[in-house]
């Protein structure tokens, strides 16, 4: 088969290319630690989410010095709770489900984010390194109400931090962070 | 004579766009908060001086038109 | 004006006959108004699906809600639905009917047999269409407000699913036709290479059967007996998985089409001929390998999948942009050669010795760079742990406006420029507004995807009909989040303007009285010819067969394991809304 030789070294630096692009995920999960959504969390019965430990009182749990778990449950059109409160520096396991049809949970602007499906709980680690005020928005199409499903999620100063269920007033803190969420890998559950 | 025809005016201005659109992004890199607006609006005035290089200039007596 | 060519006045009729005899309207008219007929259905849904979009352009940013934010929804699914589905592969029925008849210089082996998949496409889309639309009368019980992707257990009407099965069932029709042609052609011909083109109609074919077997059991076994009520609802991220086993392969079925014009028609228009014939089927049968095995992509942040299956598709999708790579050189270089032919020197300065007066030429040509950048953002979606930043924002749709919503339609519409004169003999209506609509698609697009890159880059969703949350500020990198609402509203406005002057054009050129001059039908050879490329390449048998077995590596554990997680019908799922009372339960 004959090859111009221009097309020859496209075609190497193509493949050079590639080989760079899965280089770099290798990279990010093995030596960033980003690991993705998989099967860890397991499976539950929607309809029995008020049986389901976790589930069944949704918000923040502390399990460690600075490792704290959030069960949310996503149903057409809230999450439960509609506020988390978390401290800063802390390491944040998230367990999401949804009761009804498939969702989306994305902590915007960060890289907090898996898709939410019935009978499927979604197990996402991400560490909050500064504080700040973010909005939780469900990203897939969930039926007619879908665009007023939101929620927020507050980062506090670790000596402001206390743990309260959904009672605190939100601030009207506008400080600016360019603070991001990053999952990390290697927490099991 | 314009040196440009409308078709050839119509093509460099569409490559224009992508230009003037991403001006901001690229400088928001190096640190350099350039609105959109005045980005597009740079952009405009470009294409307006190349409407008028086209008006104005000599037609070259070559054959490379 | 579907059959313009039969109802033809005086100066069409005489001009018919000046029409070479080697035309492809001359050789094959009933070909030519098969073709037609698939291009009208095409360029209908093309102008509805259009409206839909520029409605949800306005709404989303809030600068006209025409509409209720919970119909928003209808529309949106008629856009995907009609533009993704019905304009894309209405359209590649007719280019494929043309190739293939033009390559193989034999019409199909059955007129009736034709019309029988023609129909049976158009029965499924009204069904379907149907469907979609009487979800805008609350009279009518009837809805399909499901999206594109329809994932259950949001549910439509059974007749959306029915009508989905019937035109997936018309697809096969058509490739089962083109397959028959293309055997009636080898019996004349037992030991000729393929034709070009109808070597891309046929590995894309074969990759259409393939891709298609996922959405045809999720619909057939799943979700038609479940939205009659006879069976229970199913599990979701099964039928999602199925889903995406055929919903990343149509992304290449939309782009096939595109590629062959650019192949085989885009050298031609430049003036020049293809660098290599041996790489165009490379880079086909790289396709046809590579399509399916890579659909769990799309759900790189699905739960219940693990990180492995996921990190196997990740690699796939990775080598399946050496096929596009390679097109783009090959492309470039055939552009280059046709320049070089019309007087074009320099580095750079043959550029400007290309047609760029044609609009089949500059849209093709525009939309070609338009993939380029589609390419690069789709780089960032491939990458699974940068995809944590952009899955399901905006970022997503800027993305597909450029590939499928440029790199295709541009296409379509360029290469409707240069064939619409071939099947009715018609002179195109007006070039200068076919230049200037290609080129406003262009700039169109360039505003409203960049807008919905950087705003998906801030967080902001896709598929919302507010995007405005009392709890949530996005925070963009350059500019404001309200001028970047009016710069995607300015583009989809631009984009809409754009597609009425397509049609309006398109339209007149069907009734032009005008006849059209220069048809010969013939395409120039490839500098490097079909000899120099090895046999094996034309053994379809053979990579039919290594793309069902990669295709079961990449889907056979990851099947097996979300059935042995939560099973086929898992306790406490529930459709939503419910169409029909589950029959189960009316009978206990």
């Amino acid at each position: 088969m004959h090859v111009h030789n221009y097309e020859k070294l496209w075609l190497g630096a193509s493949l050079l290319l590639i080989v760079g692009f899965i280089s770099t995920i290798v990279y990010g999960a093995a030596g960033a630690g980003i690991t993705m959504v998989n099967d860890e969390g397991g499976q539950v019965n929607p309809k029995e989410l008020g049986n389901t430990s976790g589930f069944d009182d949704p918000g923040v749990t502390k399990v460690g010095p600075n490792e704290y778990e959030v069960h949310i449950v996503a149903l057409q059109f809230a999450f439960q709770p509609g506020t988390v409160e978390l401290p800063a520096n802390s390491t944040v396991t998230f367990y999401v489900t949804s009761r009804d049809v498939v969702h989306g949970f994305e902590v915007a602007g960060t890289n907090a984010n898996t898709m939410v499906i019935p009978g499927e709980v979604s197990q996402i680690t991400v560490e909050f390194d500064e504080p700040g005020e973010y909005g939780i928005v469900c990203h897939e199409y969930c039926g007619a109400g879908h665009h007023s499903m939101a929620a927020e999620l507050i980062v506090r100063e670790p000596s402001n931090f206390t743990m309260q269920d959904d009672t605190q007033t939100p601030t009207s803190g506008n400080e600016t962070t360019n603070a991001t969420a990053t999952p990390t890998g290697g927490e099991s559950a | 004579m314009s040196r440009l025809s409308p078709a050839s005016l119509l093509i460099v201005g569409a490559f224009m766009v992508p230009l003037f659109i991403e001006l901001p992004v690229v400088l928001s890199f190096v640190g350099v908060n350039l609105p959109m607006e005045v980005s597009l609006g740079m952009g405009v005035v470009a294409f307006a001086m190349v409407l008028v290089w086209s008006e104005v200039s000599e037609k070259p007596e070559a054959a490379d038109a | 004006m579907s059959t313009p060519g039969e109802t033809a006045g005086e100066t069409v009729e005489s001009a018919r006959e000046m029409l070479p005899d080697n035309s492809f309207l001359i050789q094959y008219p009933h070909v030519s108004r098969v073709v037609r007929s698939l291009f009208l259905t095409a360029f209908v849904a093309f102008g509805i699906g259009a409206f839909m979009g520029v409605l949800q352009a306005l709404h989303r940013t809030g600068i006209a809600r025409i509409v209720e934010s919970a119909d928003y929804y209808t529309f949106l699914t008629l856009h995907g639905v009609l533009l993704a589905i019905v304009f894309t592969i209405f359209f590649l029925a007719g280019v494929f009917t043309w190739a293939n008849t033009r390559s193989l210089d034999r019409p199909p082996v059955s007129k009736r047999f034709t019309w029988f998949w023609v129909v049976t496409m158009s029965a499924g889309t009204a069904m379907a269409g149907i469907a979609m639309l009487a979800g805008l009368l609350p009279s009518i019980d009837i809805s399909a407000d499901v999206l594109f992707t329809f994932y259950a257990p949001l549910q439509a009407h059974p007749i959306f699913y029915i009508g989905l099965a019937v035109f997936v069932i018309g697809t096969w029709l058509a490739g089962i036709d083109w397959f028959r042609q293309f055997l009636a052609w080898r019996r004349e011909h037992p030991d000729e290479r393929i034709p070009l083109q109808s070597f891309m109609v046929l590995t894309t074919m074969i990759m259409w059967f393939i891709a298609t077997l996922g959405v045809a059991v999720e619909v057939v076994v799943f979700l038609i007996p479940w939205s009659l009520g006879i069976m229970p609802a199913p599990n979701p991220l099964l039928t999602r998985t199925l889903f995406w086993f055929f919903g990343h392969p149509i992304v290449y079925f939309w782009l096939m089409p595109a590629y062959l014009l650019w192949y085989t028609v885009l050298p031609k228009i430049a003036g020049g001929r293809l660098f290599s014939d041996p790489l165009a089927r490379v880079v086909f049968v790289l396709f046809l390998l590579l399509s399916t095995p890579v659909g769990i992509h799309h759900q790189y942040l699905d739960p219940g999948i693990a990180e492995g299956f996921k990190f196997i598709a990740m690699t796939n999708t990775m080598f399946l942009l050496l096929p596009s790579l390679l097109t783009a050189f090959t492309v470039v270089a055939s552009i280059e050669h046709g320049a070089r032919q019309r007087g074009g020197t320099g580095y750079f300065g043959w550029l400007k010795a290309l047609p760029w007066r044609d609009p089949a030429f500059t849209g093709m040509a525009l939309a070609g760079l338009m993939f380029a950048a589609g390419g690069f953002s789709g780089m960032v979606n491939a990458g699974m742990n940068i995809n944590y930043l952009v899955h399901n924002t905006l970022w997503v749709p800027g993305h597909f406006h450029l590939t499928v919503g440029t790199a295709v339609a541009l296409s379509f519409m360029a290469g409707a420029y240069w064939l619409v004169p071939r099947i009715t003999g018609r002179k195109l209506y007006s070039r200068p507004i076919g230049l200037f609509q290609v080129v406003l698609w262009f700039v169109g697009m360039v505003f409203m995807s960049a807008a919905m890159h950087r705003g998906g880059l801030a967080g902001i969703p896709r598929r919302t009909a507010e995007p405005q949350y009392p709890q949530v500020a996005f925070e963009t990198v350059a500019g404001s989040v309200g001028s970047l609402r009016l710069q995607l509203a300015f583009g989809g406005v631009l984009l809409f303007v754009s597609a009425l002057l397509f049609l309006m054009n398109v339209g007149l050129t069907a009734m032009n009285n005008k006849p059209a001059r220069g048809l010969d039908s013939a395409l120039p050879p490839a500098l490097s010819g079909p000899e120099q490329s090895p046999t094996v390449l034309d053994n379809l048998k053979l990579w039919a067969l290594i793309a069902v077995v990669l295709v079961i590596l990449a889907y056979s554990l990851p099947l097996y394991s979300i059935v042995q997680g939560a099973g086929l019908y898992p306790a406490g799922q529930e459709a939503s809304p419910a169409v029909i009372a589950p029959l189960l339960e009316v009978i206990a």
